[in-house]
């Protein structure tokens, strides 16, 4: 393999742009907008002290509920829990979308949200490499660590009618990407952070 | 400042708009994240302190803004990257984030080690090494296809 079957390679992988038009206008546009922001932010702050000094005891309660919690749409007559076999903790809670074809989730201490289900839909949360995936081909995952080597992710499977896949490291600031793999242990997808 | 951001940005779109489209994973993602790296360019002109060129300047921004758009939108599996029917396909998922970015400043926007050392803010020996490295991987992908 040569320099030139690498440059082929890279040139179809990103089709060139040439004949696509510009759009300074547009730029611009998007500056002027982004500078009236901190405008709005000082209001909404002000507003939000105003607020504040007005009702202490409901700030309390608002910082009580700022914790993420399984969104409204969640069917909380069939919530899935995944718990970590060591330490006992629920790593996730999973409800089917009411109304949707999808589901709901509540990653403790991470992120809670609904998703829309795609065949090979895979979702990594903040901060990453948790995640999930409704990609029935993926059957496990790992973490490669960033002095090298790699070591397996807890990694679980819930059934229909949810028919996702969660995936947790256990420790996470040692993780530069993570490999979603098939049953045969093939990699499927590989995320870097 | 404006006029210098615009001429640069008539100038070499193209090479911007490729390589945000390479790091992003998705062409509009790129085209997206140049239009918002331009922007944040306008906005922000006062902080740039004429240390090092305004193309590296840029360059920065518009590689923050294609990783960023990659990370907030990392919610679909990419699907086998699209070819032109001759060549292989390129098993850039075998490289780190950083490999690939330097490996699309090089061959998307044909910069040369000092202008992508200032444009990732690390040193020049780093990416000849890292780029070295990934061709490494990236031919020994294809030879592995292509056998």
């Amino acid at each position: 393999v040569n320099e030139a079957t690498l440059f082929d390679a890279l040139d179809a992988h990103v089709a060139s742009f040439r004949d696509e038009p510009d759009d300074w206008e547009d730029v611009l546009r998007r500056a002027r907008r982004s500078r009236r922001l901190p405008r709005r932010r000082i209001l909404v702050a002000l507003l939000a002290a105003l607020a504040v000094l007005g009702a202490a005891p409901a700030l309390a309660v608002l910082l009580l509920s700022r914790a993420p919690r399984l969104p409204d749409g969640a069917d909380r007559s069939r919530v899935f829990a995944a718990i970590d076999p060591q330490s006992g903790r629920v790593l996730v809670q999973v409800a089917p979308w009411r109304g949707q074809d999808g589901i709901c989730y509540l990653v403790p201490g991470v992120r809670a949200g609904c998703a829309h289900r795609t065949p090979r839909g895979t979702v990594l949360l903040s901060p990453p490499p948790t995640g999930f995936t409704f990609y029935r081909r993926i059957a496990s995952a790992r973490a490669l660590l960033v002095g090298g080597g790699s070591r397996p992710v807890v990694f679980h499977r819930f059934g229909p009618p949810l028919d996702v896949a969660f995936f947790f490291p256990q420790r996470r600031h040692d993780v530069r990407a993570l490999q979603l793999r098939d049953r045969q242990g093939r990699v499927v997808a590989q995320v870097s952070f | 400042m404006p006029d210098d951001l615009e001429t640069l940005y008539r100038a070499r779109l193209p090479e911007f708009r490729r390589v945000a489209a390479g790091i992003a994973g998705d062409r509009e993602l790129g085209l997206d994240a140049v239009q918002e790296a331009f922007a944040a360019a306008v906005r922000k002109r006062r902080s740039y302190r004429g240390e090092g060129t305004l193309e590296a300047w840029v360059w920065r921004i518009v590689v923050n803004a294609a990783r960023d758009a990659r990370r907030r939108n990392a919610t679909t599996l990419p699907d086998a990257p699209a070819t032109n029917g001759h060549a292989p396909t390129l098993p850039l998922d075998l490289l780190t984030e950083r490999q690939r970015e330097i490996v699309f400043l090089h061959y998307y926007a044909d910069l040369d080690y000092a202008a992508i050392a200032a444009a990732l803010a690390i040193s020049s020996g780093t990416v000849g090494a890292t780029l070295n490295a990934a061709r490494r991987t990236l031919r020994a992908a294809l030879q592995e296809v292509g056998t």
